[in-house]
């Protein structure tokens, strides 16, 4: 040190050690202040690490002064009211600008000591060199902002993303399974996810699908799971083992996925699938009854022109089914393209009436289908076999309570004795089912003896496209 | 008279100069929303997002207690909240006794804050990247008092027991801050206590506000530093009752 504060004589410790000595060379930074920070002494390795090796820190600086500007704000705001109060500071992490060289990360000890009065006197410090210490912790907070990062990924992704411990225990739920699966992070935490997610008729696979992923195995399988509500949700799950630092199996991260938009897809894919195969027999037996009409009346070249145009026809209303992404269809021409092959032989026998509407994609779809699945039977079986018989095809929009209602009729008569078919085949799945579930409506069919008669009664917003139209 | 702490410490810091006043007035102290031994969750970031939230809880604090006609004391970052709170209810109080205020701690075309624009984006990487070792810090030094017999008892457990993500945020709505627009609609009688080597509030920052505030009374105090209630309490107490007198 370069002078002693008190005034008083070098002194040395037992043994003959000088003390002065010992301060001036020890491997830290030591500083005497006065109470307001003013460097009145310093050590000589703290003059070193400072940059300033001579009586420059002690011609009125200040320790804060010495402190790079965001540490110096920290010193005033936090650290200096602190060591007034509470008489110390321990482990503050700042840096020292040096004259020299690049700012040094330091941590300082500081004891504030008091006078006879009571009043501040003295401030001691001691100054580490926290180089080590510095670098150590960025890479710490670098990697902190790396899993925090990651962290926020699997936070906020809208697949549910969860963990679960080998008993199936769920130890982590984000945001996305709180969206998907219905249940709250606090909920879900603590439980076991075959008690709460895993369906029924899948908990007895679940040691199974354990002792896969004991093995270190992953599992992935599409099933449905059970939200909140008991609603089945379709969901594709991906297990796969969690390990820790030895590589111990000690869990499982559990991702689903909700796939209903695929699954609905699948479905009507196979559908169609059966409705193209369906359709192709019906127009093989169109085809049949058209020509049998056709060489009624005509033969040789006429019947080829004819028979071939109305082939033509037909073609062109075959567009109606696989351009499945109408943005929407008018009613009559719906009915008038269903009917158009019928129409030319049948123009007497078959009438429609209703105000004109666009329908909606799948509404137009759906009733389109069921009129090709009325007009072929009527051609085979019903009103349309002979020319006694006749079709009238009708709907209507109504006002209904809360909301308009759509009707539709199509009703024979005069054909010959109706009865219901044998067996329900895809038929009636055409004209009951599909035009229920796409309409949310009734159906029913009554096979009357004076004729069929098959009516619709929907709710106009499923039927029409938006928005609702007004009558005509 | 309510005392109203500034950034980093909490209302413990007024322990030296509420014994003076306690005879003459009735004291009112209390911890800023996310500070001291505040409820934190009633902090919002939204609300305390801009000083005008911490303004807000000073008058609902006044209202509760059915104060009117108040001295503020207010502390640094608190000495603008006071100023707002004054602006907005003029009635709730009498006289503003301003330590170390500043409006705006940046630097502008004729206006010198005390910091440029670096020195505040240094601050707040500094505030970003290091506030882990940052105000955490404190709380060794606190949780250490049981093992350090030599010191009181009753030193305070909360004092800078800051959240800190919560001292990150409110550092930057302090920092950030500009209220140099606001500050000539103050017609409140107030004292400004100007520290004469103050880093966070310098001498130039207090006679701006002096020149701002229109019924202002500027004192440069020998007292050196940021907080002079604790550094040089009966300097500040004497420059004080003097105003109030």
């Amino acid at each position: 040190m370069t002078g002693d504060p008190s005034g008083e004589p070098s002194s040395s410790g037992r043994a003959g050690i000088d003390l002065n000595d010992v301060l001036d060379e020890a491997p830290c930074g030591f500083l005497v202040c006065d109470p307001g920070g003013v460097i009145l002494d310093a050590n000589r390795t703290f003059r070193m690490w400072s940059g300033r090796p001579g009586r420059e820190l002690t011609s009125g600086l200040r320790f804060q002064d010495l402190l790079t500007l965001p540490g110096r704000i920290f010193y005033e705001t936090h650290c200096a009211p602190l060591l007034r109060m509470q008489g110390f500071l321990r482990e503050i992490s700042c840096h020292i600008s040096r004259s020299d060289g690049p700012p040094l990360p330091v941590l300082v000890n500081s004891k504030l000591r008091l006078g006879a009065d009571g009043r501040p006197h003295l401030i001691y410090t001691t100054v580490f060199d926290a180089t080590e210490r510095t670098s150590y912790e960025q890479e710490l907070r670098l990697a902190k902002k790396h899993a925090d990062h990651l962290a926020a990924i699997v936070k906020w992704s809208a697949d549910a993303i969860i963990s679960i411990g080998l008993d199936g225990t769920v130890t982590t739920w984000n945001h996305g399974a709180e969206q998907m699966l219905g249940f709250t992070e606090a909920e879900a935490m603590g439980r076991q996810i075959q008690d709460f997610v895993v369906p029924h008729e899948f908990r007895s696979g679940f040691s199974t699908l354990i002792a896969k992923l004991r093995n270190g195995k992953d599992h992935r399988h599409d099933t449905n799971c059970l939200r909140r509500d008991r609603a089945p949700l379709d969901v594709s799950v991906h297990y796969s083992p969690l390990l820790n630092g030895t590589g111990t199996v000690i869990g499982a991260s559990v991702i689903f996925r909700d796939i209903t938009e695929r699954v609905r897809n699948e479905d009507h894919i196979r559908l169609l699938m059966r409705e193209v195969n369906h359709r192709a027999k019906n127009m093989l037996s169109i085809i049949q009854v058209v020509a049998k009409q056709t060489a009624a009346t005509l033969d040789g070249d006429e019947f080829v022109a004819r028979f071939t145009a109305r082939l033509h026809s037909m073609a062109k209303n075959m567009d109606l089914l696989v351009h499945n992404e109408w943005t929407g269809v008018a009613m009559r021409e719906l009915v008038s393209g269903q009917l158009d092959i019928l129409m030319e032989d049948h123009c007497r026998q078959i009438r429609m009436s209703g105000p004109d509407f666009r329908l909606n994609a799948s509404a137009a779809q759906a009733i389109g289908m069921a009129l090709h699945e009325l007009a072929t039977n009527a051609c085979k079986y019903g009103a349309l076999t002979g020319a006694e018989g006749s079709v009238a095809i009708s709907w209507d929009l109504q006002p209904a309570e809360g909301a308009q209602r759509f009707t539709m009729e199509w009703c024979e008569t005069g054909g010959p004795k109706a009865a219901p078919p044998q067996h329900k085949g895809f038929g009636h799945t055409v004209m009951v089912r599909m035009v229920q579930a796409a309409l949310e409506g009734e159906v029913a069919i009554d096979y009357a003896p004076e004729g069929l008669v098959w009516k619709v009664t929907a709710p106009v917003k499923w039927v029409a496209e938006h928005p609702a139209p007004r009558r005509t | 008279m309510l005392f109203l702490h500034g950034y980093g410490c909490d209302q413990n810091m007024w322990r030296f100069l509420v014994p003076a006043f306690k005879q003459d007035y009735r004291i009112v102290l209390y911890d800023l929303a996310g500070s001291g031994g505040s409820d934190l969750t009633a902090y919002s970031r939204r609300r305390h997002g801009t000083l005008h939230g911490h303004a807000d809880d000073l008058l609902e604090i006044c209202d509760a207690l059915g104060l009117g006609g108040a001295v503020v004391v207010g502390h640094s970052v608190s000495a603008m909240i006071s100023a707002l709170a004054a602006i907005k209810r003029p009635e709730l109080f009498s006289k503003l006794v301003m330590i170390g205020p500043s409006p705006c701690y940046m630097n502008d075309d004729g206006y010198t804050g005390g910091f440029n624009r670096a020195d505040l984006e240094g601050l707040l990487e500094f505030l970003d990247s290091n506030f882990l070792g940052w105000s955490r810090q404190i709380a060794p030094a606190i949780m250490g008092v049981p093992q350090r017999p030599e010191l009181a008892e009753e030193l305070t457990a909360s004092f800078c027991r800051t959240d800190p993500e919560i001292a990150q945020h409110f550092g930057k709505v302090t920092f950030l801050s500009d209220h140099r627009a606001d500050i000539a609609e103050l017609a409140a009688p107030t004292l400004i206590l100007q520290c004469s080597d103050d880093i966070v509030a310098p001498v130039a920052v207090g006679e701006w506000m002096h020149r701002a505030i229109p019924d202002s009374e500027l004192v440069v105090m020998e007292a050196t530093g940021h907080c002079p209630h604790l550094s040089a309490p009966e300097e500040t107490i004497r420059n004080m009752k003097a105003y109030l007198a």
